[in-house]
Formats: structure tokens, sequence, C-alpha cells
């Protein structure tokens, strides 16, 4: 049995006591942009409820296109107005470097990725990095509350980064 | 008080019961490529624990390049083998267009932006496009295991796409 035969039974008990009937929305209109690691179970992390927030996660948490558009798409259809960033410490992103993952993937397929890598080497730094680009975005509207945090895998905490 | 605020407030709490220790490989080699909904809480849903598996969401839970980058770092660096997609009803990407959406945005911005938006009408079939991405592209190892689902926000049960 796979690991998502597994979640699939998981899932019929959470069904079993779903509440359902929620809007579209977002109820509490904030949008969080999350590394994908598998520690960061934002809705312990920030105490989310269903309905509350949209949740967006890539590999670093990282302000890429598809991060705009997601956003864009959140604010202007779906009514978000604040933004959390959250990095985390013992990221994967940190271990590599851009040129090197695509070298590898280069030696390997005979072809070389379109798209950057994102590998970064200061958590605090890339979450600068990131607030920056949605700052420069021309597509999102919504830009006054943009709050960055590093999130500590060894002991849970946010630590903001100003 | 904002609700970000609130969401680090709730985080002081959390970081008194949060699980440390944890190494940054997935325990269950999963990748889960889901909607940013905030109907959809995927810890729950799943039956997630920490540590088991990446969740990575955008506008939709399509595949594009910035998922794609993020499967191939997941599978390639971080173990990950087996990939299971969530899509969901009542999603905002079915209630606009391509044009209407960027046409909105290049009327108040005077900019158009250069990314497709993602927009579907047919939530299944867009699980099996994004499927289709994935076996397509050249930069993801693992593609024996991926299965795609149907949330439904009104039941919480997630149907299998075959």
């Amino acid at each position: 049995m796979s690991v998502t035969d597994d979640y699939l039974r998981n899932n019929e008990a959470y069904a079993a006591q779903f509440g359902g009937q929620l809007p579209l929305p977002p109820a509490n209109h904030v949008a969080v942009v999350a590394c994908m690691d598998a520690r960061l179970n934002v809705y312990g992390i920030l105490g989310l409820k269903e309905g509350e927030a949209h949740v967006i996660r890539n590999a670093g948490g990282v302000v890429t296109d598809d991060e705009i558009r997601s956003l864009a798409i959140s604010q202007r259809l779906l009514g978000t107005t604040e933004i959390i960033l959250i990095h985390h410490t013992d990221c994967g992103m940190l271990t590599f470097t851009d040129d090197a993952f695509k070298r590898a993937i280069q030696d390997e397929t005979g072809i070389k990725p379109e798209w950057a890598a994102e590998a970064f080497t200061d958590l605090d730094e890339d979450v600068r990095q990131s607030i920056a680009r949605i700052k420069a975005s021309p597509f999102i509207p919504h830009k006054d509350s943009i709050r960055g945090f590093v999130f500590d895998v060894a002991t849970g905490k946010l630590n903001e980064v100003s | 008080m904002s609700a970000v605020d609130e969401y680090v407030s709730n985080n002081e709490e959390y970081a008194l019961t949060h699980p440390g220790g944890l190494p940054v490989r997935p325990a269950r080699h999963v990748a889960v490529v889901a909607c940013m909904d905030s109907r959809m809480r995927i810890f729950p849903m799943l039956g997630l624990g920490d540590g088991e598996a990446h969740v990575i969401r955008n506008a939709g839970g399509v595949v594009t390049d910035d998922v794609v980058r993020s499967l191939a770092i997941s599978q390639r660096l971080l173990g990950t083998t087996e990939i299971m997609l969530i899509h969901h009803t009542d999603c905002g990407l079915q209630k606009t267009t391509e044009d209407e959406f960027k046409g909105a945005i290049e009327a108040e911005t005077g900019i158009r932006p250069p990314w497709a938006v993602e927009a579907f009408t047919d939530a299944a079939q867009d699980v099996r496009q994004s499927i289709g991405r994935i076996k397509a592209s050249p930069y993801i190892p693992h593609q024996d295991a991926i299965r795609g689902f149907v949330f439904d926000v009104d039941t919480g049960k997630l149907n299998e796409v075959i």
C-alpha cells in the first residue's frame, strides 16, 4: 500500500467530521507564502482555521512569477490584503547552488532547466528579497501589510525579519 | 489587532509543543501539489504528520514552471518519489478567464501580465492536464506514482481523478 493510500484513508475520517459550507474568499483576508518544507505545518504554526487564509508554498518560499500570479488572484479576485512570508532554518535551499543543481540535471538529462533554482545563502536576506519582489510588482495592489518571518524548525518559533 | 498579529501570538503557544529535531528530508517521500484555497487545510485533510511530506501550493494547484522547479528539488535533492495533486470544487480559477483577468489588470495598471492566469473550467480535466505536464517534464525523475484528486469543499472528501 502506498503512502497516498494511507492519506486517503485518513481523509475518510477527516470528511466524517468536516464542517463545510465556507465561502471562497478567505475570511481573514490574508495570504501566506511559505516554503514547502515537510516540517512547516502552517495551520499549526499560525493557528490557522478553515477558510481564513490562502496558503501558497514552493521550494524556499521564494517569490517567483507563479507567486505573483497566485497573489494577484488572491488579492484581486478573492479580497486578501495582508501577506505573511515564511522561510525557515535548515532549509534545503541553503545546501546547493543554482549552477551546481542545473549542471547536475544537464549532465543527467542533457537539458538545462530554463528556470532559476532560487538557491540562497542567507535566510533573512532572502526574506527581504522576496518582500522586495512583491513590492516591485505592478500586479499586486495591496502592499502596505507585508511581513516576513524565519521559522525555527528546532523551536517552532517564528522570528520576524526587519 | 491585525490577523497577522493574532497569528504571531498563536505561534507562541504552538512553539511550546512543537516537535523539533526532524530531518529536512520528508520521511514518507511524498510531495503534495494543491490549490492555495483557504478551505483546504492539507495537514488534517490528509492526516499529515510533521516532517512527512512536501506541500507545494499555488492558485489552482496547477503545474507551472515553479511547481516543476519545486518538484525537481523535492525529488532530486530531498528524496521524494510519490506525487499527490489536489484541485477542489468551487475554485476561484473557474470563475474567470485568461483574457478577463489580464484585461482587468491591463486596464488598471497599463501593464498586461506576461504570465498565464491558468484559469480552467473543469477541475478533473485540469488535474489530468497537471499530471500531463509533470509527465512531460525532463526534470522530474520519478513519474510512476502520480495520483490526482478533486477535494469537495462541501463534504471534505477527496475524489480521485481517473
